[in-house]
């Protein structure tokens, strides 16, 4: 058995190193890849292998931050991270779709407003050595989830769509009065990019250059906190070697919809471990692997933010029922809502089938993505579910504008009588005009100034379809 | 007609004629134009036979 395990351990030292070389080899010289950009592989940590041991384990490096300044060097000390502006500017200026990019502190508090936001992301790096960071995306090919990971607590690279106009899902940020103490981002130190890309560029080459840079930012400053240790530090894992003590503590699997096909996905547009979900089955996943970076929100997003899946309330809820025996967590089964009927009968079935016989579960909690549609289908997994002895608990949020009940429910059935409501877009608030403004043009700093009332709906982080809001309704 | 069949039946639609999907109910943007119209035609003709045929409770 000793032998065995050296071997093994033998084996993935040497499958591991030659597998990086290889692959930054492909990366950096392949002409065949035209990425249009220069990648800085020596930024991004190195890959790894599927997991060795049968339950994968995520070690999260809490290092709380309570101040963001431009320093000389990006460098954590104590709480306070500095930040290298010029350093930083030069390497996402080397993507060369990008003509220039403005980089901006915003502090909890502050009066500050900002947007349009693409997306918000947590500071977050692989522990050197323990896996890839975004892997398929970012980093080398390798399954999220495992190792340990460094996170900038209290801190977030926030990334403005300079093509984008506010509206009904465009996504403003406050940092001053209710809104920023209903929302999840605004106690947070922003690390703010106002990117300005090439002119004429298609939209979604723009799209593709704001994910790539949040992700590269995200890296840049979580890698501040590499070799640093703090008492801060949370294990994720399903860990089921208790089997035994388990029986009779139900099986509880998530099925989670990832995006939502009425909206069509770009070719380039990185979702899932970089791949755009077209033609996605619905698809087994280890709870850390949403945690740790093998998820970012699509182009096209209604209420979700890549934060928000890094820290998903649901998820960690889930394992620390785990952990405490309440419940056995099972597993994620991450599907995305179909345009088609067919796909949407074949993702629908499969998912509510993989529950049953794959994780043999006794109950599944379902969201959605998104709007109306996603609605159906998740109305629709969850009739399956039921009609497979599974009770199910839905989320849903409002569809609807009148703000009737029955108008806002897509589908009815009998069965399906465990509903949470995630919240709906007519909340809002009076606001004053902020003292700063970061935006993505003139045009769009004036209207956001201009602002005399925001929408929930509008802001980020009030309202989320799948389970993160921090305002709570109350009937009379 | 409607990609979205579910939601028809639900609030008791006694016709319900599928579409292709909810990005083009009556269209496909991954075939070719005469092929598009041919698929239109034949969705539009499914709701015609459907409308002159008669409906029964089940």
């Amino acid at each position: 058995m000793k032998n065995l395990t050296s071997l093994i351990t033998g084996f993935t030292k040497f499958a591991l190193k030659p597998f990086n070389t290889r692959f930054k080899q492909l990366f950096e010289n392949d002409p065949s890849i035209d990425r249009g950009y220069q990648v800085d592989i020596t930024c991004v940590n190195e890959g790894g292998l599927a997991p060795m041991e049968a339950t994968m384990e995520l070690e999260i490096i809490n290092h709380d931050i309570d101040n963001m300044v431009f320093g000389d060097s990006t460098v954590l000390s104590g709480k306070e991270l500095a930040i290298d502006h010029d350093g930083l500017k030069e390497y996402l200026l080397e993507d060369r779709r990008l003509q220039d990019i403005d980089i901006q502190i915003a502090k909890p508090g502050e009066s500050c407003r900002i947007g349009v936001v693409f997306d918000i992301i947590e500071p977050r790096a692989k522990e050197a050595g323990s896996g890839s960071d975004f892997p398929g995306l970012l980093g080398p090919f390798a399954v999220a989830g495992q190792g340990s990971t460094h996170v900038l607590r209290g801190s977030a690279v926030t990334v403005i769509d300079p093509s984008a106009v506010p509206g009904i899902t465009s996504k403003v940020l406050e940092m001053q009065g209710e809104p920023a103490s209903a929302s999840p981002y605004g106690n947070l130190h922003h690390l703010v990019l106002s990117p300005k890309v090439l002119d004429d560029s298609p939209r979604h080459v723009v799209q593709n250059v704001l994910r790539m840079l949040s992700v590269k930012a995200a890296v840049y400053l979580g890698n501040a906190a590499q070799g640093k240790k703090s008492d801060q530090v949370e294990i994720y894992s399903q860990n089921e070697n208790d089997n035994e003590s388990r029986e009779g503590i139900p099986r509880i699997a998530y099925i989670a919809q990832i995006h939502g096909h009425q909206m069509t996905v770009e070719e380039d547009e990185p979702i899932l471990y970089g791949s755009n979900t077209e033609g996605m089955m619905p698809i087994l996943l280890n709870p850390n692997e949403i945690l740790d970076g093998a998820l970012v929100a699509s182009y096209w997003v209604m209420r979700v933010e890549t934060y928000f899946y890094q820290n998903h309330p649901l998820i960690k809820e889930l394992l620390s029922r785990h952990q405490s025996k309440e419940i056995t967590f099972t597993g994620v089964i991450a599907t995305v809502a179909a345009s088609k009927e067919t796909d949407r009968n074949r993702n629908c079935m499969l998912a509510a089938s993989m529950a049953k016989s794959t994780l043999k579960a006794d109950g599944v909690v379902l969201t959605k993505y998104g709007g109306g549609a996603p609605h159906v289908d998740m109305g629709e997994t969850a009739r399956l579910c039921e009609a497979m002895g599974m009770p199910t608990v839905v989320q849903v949020s409002d569809s609807s504008g009148d703000r009737k009940a029955e108008s806002a429910m897509l589908f009815n059935y009998p069965e399906v009588d465990a509903v949470v409501y995630g919240g709906g877009g007519d909340t809002g608030w009076d606001v004053g005009t902020p003292e700063r403004v970061i935006a993505g043009t003139p045009g769009v700093a004036k209207t956001l100034k201009d602002m005399k009332y925001i929408e929930g709906a509008a802001l980020c982080g009030i309202t989320n379809q799948q389970g993160a809001s921090k305002i709570r309704a109350t009937v009379y | 007609m409607t990609a979205v069949t579910p939601v028809a039946r639900m609030v008791g639609s006694n016709r319900v004629v599928q579409g292709k999907g909810i990005v083009y109910p009556l269209g496909d943007a991954e075939i070719s134009n005469d092929d598009e119209k041919a698929l239109r035609r034949d969705i539009v003709q499914q709701a015609l036979d459907a409308l002159s045929s008669e409906v029964s409770e089940t």
